[in-house]
């Protein structure tokens, strides 16, 4: 159904898009893999849930939010956090798929701004299928995450 | 001194001394007949042993407290810390700090249902018989190493009045008054002390203590068949307690608290007996209502910091009810008695907790920290203060039937009985808490975080209790005994822990209402965890009884006797699971105890000497809480060996008002106490010297009673709040002086 919605509904780019709207509130599955010290730690199971809003300066663009639930991007931390991404800007393609982009985006977690994980570079897609992949650097580790549509 | 003088010059013309009963008043166990109507068996012919305790021993003793009994009956050790409510009692080595006891107390046939009306005033005490081992098949739940039966005088005893009065160290005052004619029996008592010990944080009396009693009797015989029996008793009890000295690099810091430690108590329990003479049978009913208005404050650290403070408040209800049957008539080689019991109990109960600064940075902003990298931030909570709310509303229905059958053939006497035992445990319980939290550095303003947690719980068991046991007349008074019986203690909920549980679930909803997760909480505790099963032993028994006259004038009364326990699911108090401060009751051991008890009643014209020596060797089989691993160790808290021997002699005068002086003195040695499982600690055996001299004249008595002479210095109590080790002193020495006299 998400598939037939993008299919169908995609016309408009630079944030603009209404197709994307479908995917307020869907959630995905998947693996986040980080590269810390040279060595990849991959999770799987980490759950990605996504929001779209207006930006709040009044422009009618349509900003994502991605927010990863319980993850860690040092393996020895002892506690799992919950990440939001904000301000994410979207372009629908004529294949179905929209591109995700970002960058120097201080995240959300724990209650405010955590400028520690600053997002830089965030690139990523999703696609006809409703698969979700993108890749970052949160503060100075490399993240990657692809992941299905559970809803 | 001048209130007694007063005393002493409006006493000169009072009427001589009521009428008491002789076997009553001696201190020889001369009476045949128990103070409990469950017991058929006069005590001689009962295959366990008994230790009865006579008005004239309370009297010349100074008996006021049960606590004082400790160690006059072998392997009964009543430690006397904390307050009123903590009347811990432990027998053959077994007992338990919260909750249910492992002795059943019976006051005039009414089961005292709860243990915080264990501590009490005693009035007018008829006598006391302790019945060892376990007395499940007559006394059912919390029966298990034996009951304590008290018997109070009646109208039917005495007729007149007596009065007490006394003053002693740390200005203890007490005061009792009675009166009994036709029908009616009234007392009343009063107790004051200042307490011995000083809390250094403000230079308060800590163990300031006030307590007022009255009770009424009315006996009636209301037709020839039918007689009644109606006892209400009030107290009221006020008290700060709790003298815990704080145990630091092996030296003991004096007591030092902020915060208030104290008890209140009142209760009121009145019992309705009635005994139904029919053609065949012998129908006792014994009904009463006992209810309990408490309130506790403590200062959970017991130190000068504001860390937390607990408040425990009850409203209890209880209402006992037992009907006994015996036959009237029954052949020369076979008798019984049967019996119903239930018993209903209600309990509203509500325990804050309330986090002060030091424990809210200590306890909860330190344990939370400590699992987030300073790399990411840190929790702050801005409140100086909150509260834990915990409330409970607990019910236990416990319904029984029992039956013992007696057969005589020829010298001996066989006892065989079972009891069934059906109860239900229920608890309702709703905790909540809201502090202000924020996160640094991610959050600029404080949140209200809010969590509760409630629900219900019930669990119901059934207990089948048997017992066999046999006696054999020796001849010239010598018996040789021998019993197997079962015991239980009840069930029930840890509801102390509720506070540590909300304080866990709070700490984790907030990480996670900041999308923080801790990855190791899955030993957290829950409600589930609270209850506990009932603890059950199996006690094997075998002795000798001798009761005797010597050349007329050697009176001997006299018994040993060892014995077995296989304790099983035993209740032990231990440190939960996941983070918390708190300790709890669990099924976590497995306990054998074997030892031996004697005792010895001895007059001799004007001579009387009392001994008693109780050993008991109690030791964990198996103990699994998780954690350690205690096997083989000593049980802890109860003694190793109890001690007291007291001898008394009475010159006789032949003055016209002073007709004797009697000097008596005592010892009461006890140890040695284990503190903890692992058997590190431990209080050595102490010995407290006592003496008291009676001037008995024709229409009143003056005395004067010292405990402790020598001063010793030894510990009642150990325990560990919040990684502390705490120790409270025993009473220094001390004397009191006093008049007893008849109206």
């Amino acid at each position: 159904m998400a598939v037939t919605a993008l299919m169908a509904g995609c016309s408009k780019d630079n944030g603009n898009d209404t197709a994307i709207d479908y995917y307020n509130g869907s959630s995905f599955l998947g693996t986040m893999t980080v590269t810390y010290q040279s060595t990849d730690y991959k999770t799987d199971n980490v759950q990605v849930d996504m929001s779209i809003n207006k930006a709040k300066d009044g422009s009618n663009t349509t900003l994502m939010a991605l927010v990863m639930r319980q993850v860690k991007f040092v393996p020895q931390m002892p506690v799992v956090i919950d990440i939001t991404i904000p301000g994410l800007t979207t372009k629908s393609g004529t294949d179905g798929t929209t591109t995700i982009t970002g960058n120097n985006i201080i995240p959300e977690a724990m209650g405010g701004q955590y400028p520690l994980y600053k997002i830089t570079n965030f690139t990523g897609t999703l696609d006809a299928t409703g698969v979700l992949s993108y890749s970052m650097t949160v503060g100075s580790y490399p993240v990657t995450y692809k992941g299905n549509i559970t809803k | 001194m001048l209130i007694l003088t007063t005393i002493l010059c409006l006493v000169i013309n009072l009427p001589p001394s009521p009428h008491l009963d002789g076997e009553i008043y001696d201190t020889l166990k001369t009476a045949t007949v128990t103070s409990s109507v469950e017991q058929s068996l006069s005590i001689d012919r009962l295959a366990s042993p008994v230790s009865s305790v006579l008005l004239k021993d309370i009297e010349h003793r100074g008996i006021l407290r049960p606590k004082q009994l400790s160690a006059i009956i072998p392997n009964l050790y009543i430690p006397d810390y904390g307050s009123a409510m903590t009347s811990t009692i432990y027998v053959r080595g077994l007992g338990s700090r919260i909750d249910n006891p492992v002795l059943g107390l019976y006051i005039d046939d009414i089961p005292i249902i709860d243990k915080n009306n264990f501590d009490f005033d005693l009035m007018d005490i008829r006598r006391i018989d302790l019945f060892h081992g376990p007395q499940g098949t007559l006394y059912g739940r919390n029966s298990m190493c034996g009951v304590m039966s008290i018997s109070t005088l009646s109208p039917r005893d005495i007729t007149g009045g007596k009065v007490l009065l006394e003053y002693g160290s740390a200005n203890q005052m007490n005061a009792k008054a009675s009166y009994y004619k036709g029908d009616f029996g009234i007392s009343a008592g009063f107790s004051h002390s200042d307490g011995f010990y000083i809390n250094n944080y403000d230079d308060s009396k800590c163990g300031l203590f006030n307590s007022a009693s009255v009770r009424f009797r009315y006996q009636k015989e209301i037709t020839e068949r039918l007689s009644l029996d109606e006892i209400l008793s009030a107290s009221f009890m006020k008290q700060d307690g709790y003298p815990y000295r704080q145990y630091v690099n092996g030296l003991l810091a004096p007591i030092n608290y902020n915060d208030t430690c104290s008890y209140r108590r009142v209760n009121v329990i009145q019992g309705l007996k009635l005994h139904l003479k029919t053609q065949n049978f012998n129908i006792d009913y014994i009904g009463s209502y006992q209810l309990l208005f408490d309130k506790m404050n403590l200062d959970q650290d017991f130190t000068s910091a504001s860390m937390f403070t607990m408040k425990q408040e009850q409203n209890e209800i209880v209402h006992t009810g037992e009907v006994i049957i015996k036959p009237s008539k029954h052949s020369q080689w076979w008798d019984s008695q049967s019996g119903y019991f239930t018993l209903d109990k209600y309990n509203n109960m509500d325990a804050p907790v309330r986090f002060k600064r030091t424990g809210i940075e200590s306890l909860i902003l330190a344990n939370a920290n400590k699992n987030i990298p300073s790399s990411i931030g840190s929790l702050d909570i801005s409140d100086n203060d909150f509260p834990i709310a915990s409330k409970f509303k607990l019910f236990t229905m416990n319904r029984a039937l029992y039956h013992e059958s007696y057969f005589t053939l020829g010298r001996w006497l066989l006892t065989a009985g079972a009891r069934l035992d059906f109860e239900e445990n229920w608890m309702m319980f709703d905790s909540y808490g809201t502090l202000h939290y924020k996160f640094n550095p991610t959050m600029e303003n404080y949140k209200a975080f809010s969590t509760t947690y409630k629900g219900n719980l019930k669990n119901t068991y059934w207990e089948f209790l048997p017992k066999v046991s046999a006696i054999f007349d020796l001849g010239q008074g010598l018996e040789v005994f021998g019993n197997i019986a079962e015991g239980y203690k009840s069930g029930g909920y840890n509801t102390q822990i509720f506070s540590d549980i909300l304080q866990n679930k709070m700490m984790t909803g907030m990480m996670n209402d900041l999308g923080v997760y801790f990855e190791n909480t899955k030993n957290d505790m829950t409600a589930k965890n609270t209850s506990y099963k009932p603890e059950t032993s199996i006690n094997f028994e075998a002795g000798f009884k001798y009761r005797g006259t010597i050349n007329s004038d050697h009176r001997l009364d006299a018994y040993i006797s060892t014995f077995y326990i296989d304790t099983r699911n035993q209740q032990i108090t231990i440190f939960p699971p996941g983070q918390t401060t708190g300790r709890m009751m669990a099924n976590v051991g497995h306990s054998r105890s074997l030892g031996v008890e004697t005792q010895l009643n001895y007059s001799y014209k004007d001579l009387k000497i009392n001994a008693s020596y109780g050993y008991t060797n109690a030791k964990f089989i198996k103990y699994e809480d998780g954690l350690n691993d205690y096997s083989g160790n000593y049980i802890p808290y109860s003694p190793e060996n109890t001690l007291y021997l007291r001898a008394e002699y009475r010159f006789a005068m032949n003055h016209r008002s002073l007709r004797g002086i009697s000097v008596a003195a005592d010892l009461n040695e006890i140890g040695r106490i284990r503190w903890n499982e692992d058997n590190t600690l431990s209080q050595s055996s102490y010995g407290l010297l006592g003496s008291d001299i009676i001037f008995d004249f024709a229409k009143f008595n003056i005395f004067f009673r010292g405990d402790n002479l020598t001063g010793k210095t030894y510990d009642t109590f150990y325990f560990k709040s919040v990684g502390n080790a705490f120790f409270q002193r025993g009473k220094p020495a001390r004397g009191i002086l006093g008049i007893t006299f008849n109206i």
